[in-house]
């Protein structure tokens, strides 16, 4: 192939690569006039987590998800919390593995994993790779979980969403000016990803870690509500994540539990039904209650978790079904 | 002319000048790598942990002679 400039029109930066040359990705290259993935097959962390940990609170609870993860990211959040892996150059890892789809089902199964999480870093940016193991565990009876910031084009989204079966979208923030400037993306793109999703039939929950004095405020809050409320539905859980000290901020505090139960307690009164707290154990906001009648369906501490009234997903007290992928 | 200009040059203007170019520099640089973050980076040398698959989703935008 002679050589050519290529453009990626995998996710909305569309980057432009001239001969040689690597996506803002890191992980899809420009050689001899063609589209090279570096990662297809060759993860740089995998572990069996349990589905919570993702999270996902309304799919299987109490079930182990095969976690798989390459290098590499096309977002840049200042604040990540697993920046050893997605903003990484493949070849800076300190452990790869060869791990072929037909490898991941295999360990899936021996490890007794019902569903199979794309996470940690960004399962866009490893689309092949995601795209064939998802299809390989659909045939195999595995479910599967993207775990994404969602920053993609709506033509493979739609072709991922084929054959995926949950995804936890992280949105950053309701503020464009914080998409630019703390994570290098847009705000746009993830809201529309959210939407592409619903129409395929995903099971959609909602990440917005909050990070003191750069995104928790709380007016911004009721906008994404709002949103969430209008275009995804209140059925949509929602989870407020702590922040930690991380990568590029240091300087900041943990996120005060007070700011997060405030965050929590305005999208509950916006209307959205199933509202959650991450990243602090013991808080009790952990629990799924029936939005109806109050009943607790599924009690969790940690990773801990208890079905209580939850039956064939539906309230075992008033008979309300819950959205969700129970069984 | 170009001498006549130079000439006329004082050591004063000749190093503020040299300065504004050094800025723009700076700044080009700057602007470059905020916002082609991860673009110039270059073909892997460490192949070992990396494997070769051709992509989906892209378009050949020119082809170069």
């Amino acid at each position: 192939m002679p050589p050519a400039i290529l453009k990626c029109t995998l996710c909305p930066k569309e980057c432009r690569l001239a001969p040689a040359q690597r996506g803002d990705c890191r992980v899809r290259v420009n050689l001899d006039g063609k589209l090279m993935t570096l990662v297809y097959g060759k993860p740089g962390a995998v572990h069996v987590d349990p589905i919570e940990k993702k999270p996902m609170f309304h799919m299987l609870p109490g079930s182990t998800a095969f976690s798989i993860a390459t290098a590499g990211c096309n977002l840049h959040c200042k604040f990540c919390q697993n920046w050893e892996i997605s903003q990484k150059n493949p070849e800076d890892l300190p452990e790869t593995q060869d791990l072929p789809p037909e490898q991941v089902i295999a360990y899936a199964q021996q490890n007794q994993c019902r569903s199979i999480a794309y996470t940690y870093s960004e399962p866009i940016i490893y689309y092949e790779y995601t795209y064939e193991t998802s299809r390989l565990a659909r045939q195999a009876g595995i479910k599967n979980i993207l775990v994404t910031a969602g920053f993609i084009n709506e033509k493979p989204l739609r072709k991922l969403c084929k054959v995926s079966d949950a995804a936890n979208v992280d949105i950053k923030s309701f503020d464009e000016s914080f998409y630019r400037g703390v994570c290098a993306g847009r705000l746009q793109p993830v809201l529309d990803c959210c939407e592409v999703m619903r129409q395929e039939g995903v099971l959609v929950e909602i990440t917005n870690l909050l990070v003191p004095t750069l995104n928790d405020n709380m007016d911004t809050v009721r906008r994404m509500c709002g949103w969430l409320l209008e275009h995804l539905g209140p059925e949509t859980p929602l989870h407020f994540s702590r922040f930690y000290p991380q990568y590029q901020i240091k300087s900041l505090p943990p996120t005060p539990v007070e700011t997060l139960q405030q965050a929590r307690q305005l999208a509950l009164s916006a209307g959205l039904h199933f509202v959650y707290i991450g990243n602090v154990p013991g808080s009790g906001a952990e629990n799924t209650t029936c939005w109806k009648c109050g009943a607790l369906l599924i009690e969790r501490i940690g990773y801990q978790t208890r079905i209580v009234e939850l039956r064939n997903g539906v309230c075992g007290r008033c008979g309300q079904a819950i959205y969700g992928m129970w069984s | 002319m170009l001498k006549d200009f130079f000439s006329k040059l004082s050591r004063r203007r000749f190093g503020q000048a040299l300065l504004a170019l050094a800025s723009a520099l700076f700044c080009i640089r700057f602007l470059e790598k905020k916002y082609r973050r991860g673009m110039a980076c270059h073909a892997p040398t460490k192949g070992a942990k990396m494997s070769l698959r051709e992509a989906e989703f892209y378009e050949v935008e020119r082809r170069l002679p």
